[in-house]
């Protein structure tokens, strides 16, 4: 169990991280990078960076200068806004897009003897995409660089004092992709375990895997959250060959796959296929031969057919409703490619298997 | 004496009519430009012009000094004997001329007259009235000549002397061995400086009159908050820092411009702070020179170059210019 957390755990920091906005100590107030930021998507509005204040002193803190740098060869120059609450102030900006450096002066000019700054979010860096970008690497933000420029807060009486600048990380991370592929026996009947395989492609040629996730038992339902840029890759789903479905073979399926063999029941378009799990000739007393003798023999796989064809939605709805063998121009597949998915949030795919002639499905 | 001789002679009186009309209706004037930080004439600063005259003394017009003397010269003329015995008994004597600058005093103020060196105890040594050596001279080409018996000097063009018998009446200098009384200073007008930060002094005077003239920084008018966001374009690094930034931007004076700078420009404008934490002069006053020198710098130069809280112009001369550059803590000019 205590397995399982940790891993768990990892796998909520990887997709979505931690934000880390506070400061590292009282000595001094900060202004923070968090560890990850959300990279826009190509083509789209620009990246968003927010820079945090944080101040756990006691000391209040009325003007603050500092300079930041960014990825020159990714963004172009950035615009950056105040986006703390206080209105009496005066905020400046100087981008240096030569060195990919920005310089910050923020100053109170209210008239609050007490006013300090407040905690959070109180710079928002815009960062558009220079032109012909395309989806590179991308480094991360930074307080420090070539040209150096001394961060200084300010105190009541007009004083410098040291201002921290810490960054967490400061990295991009691609827009967040989210994706619910259900995989289902029949429109009741979800199909457990599938271990379906989230696939990215630059080309659509060359696919990477990206991560793999079963599907629920109760739902069937495989859902994606990682960080892919849909406005850059090609993304699929896939299931791998060999996929098995040994629980759902018993042997009233082959006394059902005999039965209609020998015209005692009327095939459903779905039995076209599970029963027929040799795929030849139709259904014949050899289909009922080949459950019996995988029963019989202990075997976990057919030698030489699938356990399992995969169908779209729209093929399994087809098949559902026809009263005739479609396998001829509908004959499914053992290896599932799904057409590309950008764009979309959810999608049912359909797996029928082989001599499961009463529809138990992979449970 | 030949006859260019005799007619430079003939031309003498008009020499003297045209050197004693040269002193007259004479005006004193002296202008300026104070500026500010940034080279914008600062308006409604007020110079003072403050005066003085010796007492008046009958039978002379004005009094002028030269080098710890007092000189004056006469109103009426007469013999050079009459003129020597008329010094003694003011108490000095007929001028004497110990020097080219001297004679270039007495002659540029006075282009004529007695002045006090004679040859008539044995001709042809010349002596000062007073017994001082006789070294210097500027005789005029072809003098002394002694042209029926002339034993006493005067002016002629150009500062050069000529030698005189004792029958012609003429002006003189009279010479006093030290400073005569001044009267008080008083003010004799105030100019203020106008949208270009001119002034300009224009007055009636004498060579008796002596001058100067004083400022001091203007009051301090209310902090604009265009001061705050041109010391932040200096803190941010908009406006590259030169040293005038030093002066103007570094409140808080800890020989760098950051935006608690900026902060104290605001704090101070909206009352949060009555006064700058550092408490360095508000106002600096620096000469065109000392400014030039500091404009051209990017370095701290407030130590060597402290500037002043108020300026003084002595003896200013007439037709003169002087302009000054004024640098105030937390203002853009």
């Amino acid at each position: 169990m205590k397995k399982l957390l940790l891993v768990l755990s990892l796998v909520l920091v990887s997709l979505t991280g931690f934000a880390q906005t506070t400061a590292p100590d009282a000595t001094k107030p900060y202004l923070i990078f968090d560890a990850s930021y959300n990279l826009a998507p190509l083509g789209a509005t620009p990246t968003n960076v927010a820079i945090y204040y944080d101040n756990a002193g006691a000391t209040a803190i009325k003007a603050v200068q500092y300079r930041f740098w960014y990825d020159k060869n990714v963004f172009a120059s950035p615009t950056v806004t105040y986006t703390g609450t206080e209105a009496n102030n005066y905020f400046q900006t100087l981008v240096n897009a030569t060195e990919g450096n920005v310089t910050v002066t923020w100053v109170y000019t209210g008239a609050d003897a007490a006013f300090n700054i407040a905690d959070g979010a109180m710079f928002n860096v815009a960062l558009p995409f220079k032109v012909g970008y395309t989806n590179g690497a991308v480094t991360a933000m930074a307080f420090s660089g070539a040209t150096a420029y001394p961060a200084y807060g300010t105190v009541a009486n007009g004083t410098d004092t040291a201002l921290g600048l810490q960054n967490y990380g400061g990295a991009f991370t691609e827009p967040v992709f989210n994706y619910a592929a259900t995989f289902l026996n029949d429109p009741t009947n979800p199909a457990s375990d599938v271990p379906v395989i989230l696939q990215k492609s630059s080309n659509g040629t060359t696919w990477v895997d990206v991560m793999t996730v079963n599907t629920a038992a109760t739902t069937g339902v495989a859902s994606f959250t990682t960080n892919l840029d849909q406005n850059y890759w090609q993304i699929r789903v896939k299931v791998a060959p060999g996929l098995t479905a040994p629980g759902a073979l018993a042997a009233a399926d082959a006394n059902m796959i005999a039965q209609i063999a020998t015209g005692l029941q009327t095939p459903t378009g779905t039995q076209f296929y599970t029963a027929n799990p040799n795929q030849a000739n139709g259904i014949t007393i050899s289909d009922s031969y080949t459950v019996f003798s995988r029963l019989a023999q202990g075997l976990l796989t057919y030698p030489g057919n699938p356990d399992i064809l995969f169908f779209t939605e729209a093929q399994y709805n087809t098949i559902a409703a026809a009263t005739t063998d479609q396998s001829a121009t509908i004959p499914g597949v053992s290896t599932f490619l799904s057409a590309n998915i950008n764009n979309t949030t959810v999608a049912n795919y359909y797996l029928l298997v082989l001599g499961d002639a009463n529809g138990t499905g992979r449970n | 004496m030949n006859i260019l001789a005799k007619i430079v002679k003939m031309l003498y009186p008009l020499l003297i009519l045209g050197g004693i009309l040269s002193t007259q209706s004479q005006t004193f004037t002296h202008s300026g430009y104070i500026y500010g930080s940034n080279a914008t004439g600062i308006q409604g600063v007020p110079v003072y012009l403050y005066s003085r005259t010796t007492p008046a003394m009958t039978g002379f017009t004005s009094q002028q000094n030269y080098n710890g003397h007092s000189y004056y010269r006469s109103t009426g003329s007469m013999t050079w004997t009459a003129a020597r015995q008329a010094c003694l008994n003011m108490g000095g004597h007929l001028v004497t001329v110990t020097s080219a600058a001297e004679n270039n005093f007495i002659y540029n103020l006075w282009p004529s007259g007695w002045i006090g060196l004679t040859d008539e105890v044995v001709e042809g040594q010349w002596r000062w009235v007073t017994g001082e050596t006789y070294s210097y001279q500027s005789w005029n080409p072809g003098e002394p000549n002694n042209s029926n018996n002339e034993d006493y000097i005067q002016f002629v063009g150009a500062g050069r002397w000529n030698d005189l018998p004792n029958n012609q009446a003429l002006p003189y200098v009279l010479e006093f061995e030290y400073i005569v009384d001044y009267t008080a200073w008083t003010l004799v007008t105030t100019a203020t400086t106008d949208i270009a930060g001119r002034y300009i002094f224009s007055t009636p005077t004498n060579p008796s009159i002596e001058y100067y003239i004083t400022f001091t920084p203007p009051t301090l008018p209310t902090l604009q908050i265009g001061d705050a966001q041109v010391s932040n374009t200096v803190a941010l690094g908009s406006l590259a820092l030169k040293s005038r930034d030093y002066f103007r931007f570094d409140i808080n004076n800890d020989g760098r411009v950051t935006i608690s700078d900026t902060y104290s420009i605001f704090a101070r404008r909206t009352g949060l702070i009555n006064s700058f934490i550092a408490s360095p002069p508000d106002s600096r006053i620096f000469t065109t020179t000392q400014w030039s020198t500091i404009n051209a710098s990017t370095a701290n130069l407030k130590v060597s170059f402290p500037g002043v809280q108020s300026i003084t112009i002595n003896t200013p001369v007439s037709g003169g210019v002087s302009s000054y550059y004024i640098t105030r803590l937390g203002y853009s000019n």
